[in-house]
């Protein structure tokens, strides 16, 4: 055990990590030559993104200039905002944290959130500034920040090329001789923790483990100690990165188990595996389930394919297990499915992949937040769906989700930030300067505006420069109202949405507004409505159509009529019925864009 | 029945709104033209045919010799001793005395007259080369030749116009016994002058909806009655050519750019002169087979068609067997619920309501 080290690497998006990552299963003989290829994001949308969304890991050999072979395992973190309980499982599987930092960029919000993230979890942390060979590296200010920002001696900071390998030799040799190796015993009970899986058609969920004590072999019994649930173990093994099967691991040692289990619900990151034999075993401190925050349905455009969204879904969450989903119908859309996502990015990503990794022609509905509702019998109900809201004579009061925002800017883009946080309802608590350069700036800041394009604003108006970071702080109460949408006086329930009184008005002004735009001309006039309760608070209509007709004979030429009528029947397909108004599929996801 | 149709592809210039193919007439590629169309014609020698329509394009730019030869040589490889009717379009500017002699000495029947409108400022803003005075002329001579028929195009949606300029227009020509009108409302289509340059005067789809049912109710009471979308003829004065075409028949398409329909196969000639005339049978663009199926729910959209007469399921059904038609027919069944067919016996229609929108519902006729 003396002689394994477990780290990850930490860092803000883009920073460099998955190119370090590359670089170190290069030098140690891992992986041949990659030419870009980031071997630790396997999935396109990861690479096209420059995130990682899954943490995988792997067991590199090294002989260290002392003349002994080491075993480093490394750890990798999802890195992104919308994952922050994923990388705290994963740092607590590690003893020590490769802090990396972008030369060129500086300390950003996530470097400080993760690295917050790491010394709670007591890491050993190891700052290094990456990307030197940038002709606009600033190394001495990258130094300073960690200081400033962090208090982490910036002197000590290694100086580190991923790209071309400069300073990943002595890396190595710092991770060995600062990272402290894994305690505790073989011969003790078993506890492993939970720290990431997947799912194999064959084998089941595979639990990616770090064991704490005790020793794992094949034929064993394991319990997963928050369900009580026992499984037969057929495999263990190491990652290099692949899985390689081996006859035991034991303490202190990163690996995975097979145990056919088959239930995806039934393993989740941060839970211990224990044995059946010790059942006293103490669970690692610090699991729970998690929570979604952002929430939107999906309906299949043709109806007849809800079966095939069901079978995409349920193979979906067997890879991504924090994607929760229930039935739900809506009286405009028909059946389709509720979907949970950890955040904002978390949404557009799983979106993004059910269309293009299972083919499915989808609408996805506006996000919510899940609103608390008090009811004047003084009860109250958690709400993700604006259509489920009760009836607003028997609300008592409404209360949001309130997250704590931290934007890390540089100084000349606060006034800009703070103008488009004004507009979002926030309310600033402080403002720091880490340096002379950059603020960071901390906001109470209403979750519901934060899922309304706050991100992509963010960026555009910091000409990409601002970084953020978020926690769930709690529920504030507020004067919301829910607006509805009534298309031909059919009320469509995919369109309500939750607004503060004061800007109601304006929203569902600039909603009808764009409806009026997004639904073509029928053979009726359609009236388009925004309403709170029975008031009608913006209404435009659509007029009739009044000419679609082919009228020329083109000498005969038929099957140019009919070619351009099968046109329009295939558009027509692609039309979801609002009782007898037929709706394109982009106007479900208005809302979203409204304010653009 | 069965029909045959030259298409001419030339005009003095080309009009704002045409998307037809058409292009600048010279001498020389008017003899090479009438050639070309009798080489092609060779390739289908011996059919025999119900009605003639030279269409285009200006047939009246072939001038009275290319006329007489191109009538001349069809005969020679058809049979065209049967002929129900023998249409020819003219333009005021071209249809000149002698054009319409050689017209009536080759036995045509009908000439429809490219009228468009008897307002001097709509003519001149979609770019027509003639004058209402012209027009009127053109009609009066070829109606002194003694056709049988005399038909006007006329155009709803002209920049500028008014119910009360469209019903100058309507009424004089009422006046001078038209039998036939060919009743179109302006299409901006893609790519033409008209659609790149819209004048700020152009009608609103509204409008022209409006005018459209003024004209049909003016033209209905005198007389004429509104046998198909875009047509009204005075009883029996009919085109049987366009008919022909929906009601599902066959035809023989000669010339660039022309559509045929024979043996339940669809194909047309490509939309290019010089190629045409280097090789006039060998111009092929597509060949469409359609499935019985879909063959059924063609016939039955073009049927459709035909505002009084509509199509009989019965009939549907014989002509193209019972399994091939009973999906579109549950399609019309479901739309004469909606109330935008009517449905008399086993004859389904089409709403007069809804002749102007017509598009949405015949695309469900023809898919689900």
């Amino acid at each position: 055990m003396e002689n394994i080290r477990n780290f990850c690497i930490i860092a803000h998006i883009d920073h460099g990590k998955s190119t370090l990552a590359d670089r170190m299963l290069e030098m140690t003989g891992m992986i041949h030559t990659t030419e870009n290829a980031q071997v630790l994001d396997s999935m396109d949308l990861e690479r096209e993104r420059g995130i990682t969304i899954k943490a995988k890991s792997v067991r590199m050999p090294f002989k260290s200039q002392d003349g002994k072979d080491y075993i480093l395992n490394l750890i990798d973190t999802p890195g992104h905002v919308d994952f922050n309980y994923e990388v705290s499982r994963s740092l607590k599987a590690c003893e020590g944290a490769v802090l990396l930092v972008d030369a060129s960029q500086g300390v950003e919000a996530q470097t400080i959130a993760n690295a917050y993230l790491a010394i709670d979890a007591g890491l050993e942390i190891i700052p290094v500034i990456n990307k030197i060979d940038l002709p606009n590296a600033m190394v001495e200010e990258c130094r300073q920040q960690l200081q400033d920002s962090l208090g982490i001696p910036g002197k000590s900071a290694l100086l580190v090329s991923a790209k071309d390998g400069t300073g990943v030799s002595e890396l190595f040799e710092a991770i060995v001789m600062l990272v402290p190796p894994p305690k505790g015993s073989s011969d003790e009970p078993l506890k492993c923790l939970i720290f990431d899986s997947f799912y194999d058609t064959y084998r089941g969920v595979i639990p990616h483990i770090r064991i704490f004590s005790g020793s794992l072999k094949h034929g064993d019994k394991i319990m997963i100690k928050s369900t009580g649930q026992i499984h037969d173990v057929d495999e263990v093994g190491y990652f290099t990165p692949g899985l390689t099967p081996t006859a035991q691991i034991t303490a202190g040692e990163v690996g995975y188990v097979g145990a056919i289990i088959k239930k995806v619900g039934s393993i989740h990151v941060g839970d211990t595996i224990i044995s059946p034999e010790h059942p006293e075993t103490e669970g690692i401190p610090g699991f729970r389930h998690t929570q979604p925050m952002v929430f939107c349905g999906i309906y299949p455009i043709n109806t007849n394919d809800y079966i095939k969204l069901t079978a995409a879904l349920e193979k979906f969450q067997l890879n991504d297990s924090s994607i929760i989903y229930e039935k739900e119908s809506s009286a405009a859309l028909g059946w389709g499915y509720r979907l949970g996502f950890m955040g904002m990015l978390h949404m557009e990503i799983t979106l993004e992949r059910l269309k293009r990794e299972y083919g499915q022609d989808l609408i996805a509905t506006m996000p919510s937040v899940i609103y608390k509702v008090v009811t004047t019998d003084g009860q109250f109900a958690m709400i993700d769906n604006p259509s489920k809201f009760p009836d607003p004579t028997r609300i008592d009061h409404i209360e949001e989700p309130i997250i704590t925002l931290r934007v890390f800017v540089p100084t000349e883009f606060v006034g800009p930030i703070m103008a488009l946080s004004d507009e979002k309802r926030a309310k600033l608590v402080a403002m720091d300067h880490p340096d002379k350069k950059r603020a960071v700036l901390t906001y109470e800041f209403p979750l519901a505006e934060m899922i309304t394009g706050y991100y992509d604003k963010l960026k555009s108006v910091s000409r990409g420069y601002a970084s953020m970071d978020y926690d769930f702080l709690g529920y504030h109460a507020g004067d919301f109202v829910k607006i509805d949408i009534l298309v031909k006086e059919n009320q469509v329930d995919a369109l309500s949405f939750i607004s503060i009184r004061e800007s109601s008005q304006t929203k569902s002004r600039g909603l009808i507004h764009k409806l009026r735009k997004l639904i073509p001309r029928q053979n009726f006039e359609i009236p388009l409505q925004a309403a709170i309760g029975g008031k009608i608070i913006a209404r435009e209509d659509i007029v009739a159509l009044r000419k679609d007709v082919l009228a020329k004979c083109y000498g005969g030429d038929i099957s140019r009529k009919r070619k351009l009528l099968e046109k329009q029947a295939e558009g027509k397909k692609k039309m979801k019925m609002v009782g007898s108004v037929e709706v394109p599929q982009e106007a479900f996801l208005l809302l979203l864009k409204m304010e653009e | 029945m069965s029909g045959l149709y030259v298409h001419v592809p030339f005009c003095v210039s080309k009009c704002a709104y045409c998307d037809f193919y058409s292009l600048p007439s010279r001498q020389d590629s008017l003899e090479s033209y009438v050639q070309a169309v009798l080489q092609e014609a060779q390739k289908y020698a011996g059919m025999s045919f119900d009605t003639l329509y030279l269409g285009g394009g200006t047939p009246s730019l072939l001038g009275a010799k290319n006329l007489t030869a191109l009538i001349q040589g069809l005969n020679k490889s058809f049979n065209l001793t049967g002929l129900k009717e023998a249409s020819i379009e003219v333009n005021p500017e071209s249809a000149t005395p002698e054009l319409l002699e050689a017209a009536k000495n080759q036995e045509f029947s009908r000439v429809s007259c490219g009228v468009q409108s008897l307002s001097d400022y709509e003519l001149k803003s979609v770019g027509r080369i003639h004058t209402a005075a012209q027009a009127i002329a053109a009609i009066k001579l070829a109606q002194k030749f003694g056709f049988k028929a005399i038909s006007a195009d006329l155009m709803i949606g002209l920049p500028g116009q008014t119910w009360t300029s469209l019903r100058t227009s309507l009424e004089a020509l009422a006046n001078l016994d038209i039998r036939h009108l060919s009743v179109y409302c302006l299409t901006l289509e893609e790519g033409t002058k008209l659609a790149k340059n819209p004048p700020a005067d152009l009608p609103s789809d509204e409008t022209q909806a409006a005018l459209f049912e003024e004209t049909k109710g003016y033209l209905n009471s005198c007389g004429y009655a509104h046998y198909e979308i875009s047509n009204f003829a005075l009883p029996g004065f009919e085109c049987l050519h366009n008919l022909n075409y929906w009601w599902g028949g066959e035809y023989l398409g000669l010339g660039p750019a022309a559509a045929s329909h024979i043996d339940g196969k669809r194909f047309k000639n490509y939309s290019n002169l010089d190629a045409y005339l280097n090789n006039p049978t060998g111009q092929i663009e597509y060949v469409e087979e359609l499935s019985k199926k879909e063959k059924a729910a063609e016939e039955a959209m073009l049927r459709l068609r035909l505002l009084e007469e509509g199509l009989d399921a019965i009939e549907l059904g014989r002509r193209f067997g019972e399994e091939n038609v009973k999906e579109v027919i549950a399609r019309l069944e479901k739309l004469a619920q909606e109330g935008l067919l009517i449905k008399n016996g086993s004859r389904y229609r089409l709403t007069p309501a809804r002749i102007l929108t017509s598009n949405p519902i015949f695309a469900r006729v023809i898919s689900e």
